[in-house]
């Protein structure tokens, strides 16, 4: 794995006594997608403005490309692409002029790039009217307009594809893929909507009351499961354990971790001993269960 | 810098209420003009030679009068020489409306210019709080130090911009609609009779209701950036613009109020030699006002770039 873009190391905010943000460590990569999941008010949007300097750090330190968001905070920021939650704009004014104002707090943003940015974003049509009769999905993607200016390398997002339409949706999660593949852009995706995050995600970082409670890659098959129902039951209890595979019963129904290169193997051996083969399947645990089971039922505490 | 002032310039003109800012001065200026003009009738004054020599007469008959107070006397007296003054310097009154007239009366609504410009000046930091636009502006590789400076400068801006429409549409209506002067006014300084340098007067005039005018921004600015809330800061700059004095009245059986403020920003006070509380010096007023702008500011900045953005 290269060098970590991000490091965030024992991140704490407190606000009038009560922790927010707890000890908190992550790093992110480049080139990498990273999924930023939680419960409502485990503090997701708070780690986003604290990472992008908008809220100060109680203790801990942040630094984006080796600079420190606290200290050298111009240099940290100039890489930084952001979208808190929804992207707020001059609603007085057209999209266009709100590009136009943001890239002058950039160095070297050219007309040209502003453009192709407005292209790349599909606003061409509507660019030149005032915000204010723009549909949510519209001002969302002005506002991913608004983050990519600059061509930074490392973008955060929080709660993206709120207000977009399924093909909306879709075309995001492609065009996120080009840029965090092609121009080896770090991305952040904060979001509750898990089946986004599984879909678009490399990696997924779940918070909770403030702490980090587990990191994990996602579509790794280190932990397929498969479901085997087969008979005489005892005959392949034997046989599984007696060959070490890791596996729990279940009315009848073997649970194994096995990848499912190894599945004909398994099934040669097993019709070699004579057992009867009812039904193999892989066992698709989606990242909902396992937040849920992390999270404990993602209640609010 | 220069792009982030470029920045607030353009956001200023972008919204209505600016716009409605500068049509209403325009409406004052323009109206009052045309009204000067349809209800003032001219007066024809070529025999005026006679009537300062009926009014020497007249001061003369009203001096013969017995047990005349000491105030009347006085007045009898300035009468007097004003006349004689005109009649041997050749120096006919001024009657009618001129074009400096208008222009004296642009220098004299400077406080309008100051309420129309601490409007803006409470909203240009507070409004993108409510509108949420403040993370988008602060997330970049600008400190907010220079965010704020630039929308300080911004103001100040379009305070003088006010100013300067002022001036010049005062004098083009003045121009156009009156003329210039035919004749001059006559004051007494240490009991002797001297013409009104009347574009030093005006020139004064603005100058030292710039007191005012810069205290109120910078208040404005102040109460916006620290409480968030254009509507907040706009009406406490407008009750301490409009109230000052009274404010003062009343406050001064409990406090020291020479160490306020409000008793000094109206530097007119200075020009007037009338004075709200007692006089003072120039140098006072200036050093009171300065030690005040200097807290504005400094809070200001502080409370801006310590705040934890939540919006």
């Amino acid at each position: 794995m290269s060098k970590p873009i991000v490091e965030l190391k024992n991140v704490t905010k407190i606000i009038k006594g009560k922790t927010l943000i707890d000890n908190l460590s992550l790093e992110l990569f480049p080139g990498q997608i990273t999924g930023f999941l939680g419960p409502n008010g485990a503090g997701k949007t708070t780690t986003v403005r604290l990472m992008t300097g908008l809220m100060r750090l109680t203790s801990g330190t942040i630094t984006i490309e080796g600079a420190s968001i606290a200290d050298d905070y111009e240099k940290a920021i100039s890489n930084v692409g952001v979208i808190v939650e929804n992207p707020e704009m001059y609603k007085y004014m057209s999209g266009y002029k709100n590009l136009i104002h943001f890239s002058r707090m950039h160095k070297d943003v050219s007309k040209e790039r502003i453009d192709e940015v407005v292209k790349q974003v599909g606003l061409t049509k509507r660019i030149n009217e005032k915000v204010s009769t723009y549909s949510l999905g519209m001002r969302q993607r002005l506002g991913l307009a608004q983050a990519l200016l600059h061509d930074p390398k490392f973008l955060i997002l929080d709660e993206p594809t709120n207000g977009l339409d399924p093909a909306g949706i879709r075309e995001f999660r492609t065009y996120l893929r080009k840029i965090a593949v092609e121009n080896n852009v770090s991305i952040f995706v904060s979001s509750h909507l898990l089946s986004e995050i599984e879909l678009m995600c490399d990696r997924v970082a779940v918070i909770q009351n403030g702490k980090l409670i587990d990191e994990r890659m996602i579509q790794s098959d280190e932990k397929a499961r498969m479901k085997l129902k087969a008979e005489p039951f005892e005959l392949v209890e034997n046989y599984l354990s007696s060959n070490d595979y890791v596996f729990t019963t279940q009315e009848g129904i073997f649970l194994l971790e096995l990848k499912e290169d190894k599945v004909p193997d398994l099934i040669n051996e097993l019709v070699a001993q004579q057992v009867q083969i009812f039904a193999v399947s892989a066992v698709h645990e989606t990242l909902e269960e396992q937040f849920l089971q992390m999270t404990g039922g993602g209640q609010i505490v | 810098m220069f792009n982030l002032i470029q920045n607030e310039w353009m956001k200023l003109w972008h919204k209505k209420g600016t716009w409605a800012i500068l049509v209403i001065l325009l409406l004052v200026i323009i109206g009052v003009g045309v009204l000067d003009k349809v209800f003032m009738e001219e007066v024809n004054d070529s025999d005026w030679k006679q009537e300062q020599q009926a009014m020497i007469t007249d001061a003369n008959t009203q001096l013969q009068t017995p047990d005349l107070d000491e105030w009347s006397i006085q007045m009898y007296e300035e009468q007097k020489e004003m006349a004689q003054y005109r009649l041997d310097n050749n120096a006919a009154p001024q009657v009618n409306q001129s074009m400096e007239g208008n222009m004296a009366f642009g220098a004299s609504i400077m406080v309008l210019i100051t309420l129309l410009t601490v409007i803006p000046g409470a909203s240009i930091v507070s409004q993108e709080f409510t509108d949420g636009t403040i993370k988008m502006l602060l997330t970049r590789p600008v400190s907010r130090f220079k965010v704020l400076t630039s929308k300080l400068i911004t103001i100040f801006l379009f305070g003088f911009t006010l100013i300067l429409v002022t001036i010049v549409l005062t004098t083009v209506i003045g121009f156009i609609l009156f003329g210039t002067a035919t004749g001059v006014d006559l004051t007494i300084v240490d009991g002797v009779v001297q013409q009104t340098n009347t574009m030093k007067d005006i020139f004064l005039t603005y100058v030292y209701s710039l007191g005012d005018f810069t205290m109120s921004i910078l208040f404005a600015f102040f109460i916006g950036t620290v409480f968030s809330s254009p509507s907040i800061a706009i009406a406490l700059s407008m009750l301490f613009l409009m109230m000052g004095p009274m404010i003062i009245m009343l406050l001064q059986k409990y406090i020291p109020v020479e160490y306020i403020w409000l008793t000094h920003s109206d530097l007119t006070q200075h020009l007037r030699k009338e004075f709200f509380i007692e006089e003072t010096t120039l140098f006072m007023s200036l050093a009171v006002l300065g030690v005040y702008a200097i807290i504005f500011i400094a809070l200001s900045f502080m409370t801006f770039i310590k705040r934890d953005v939540k919006a």
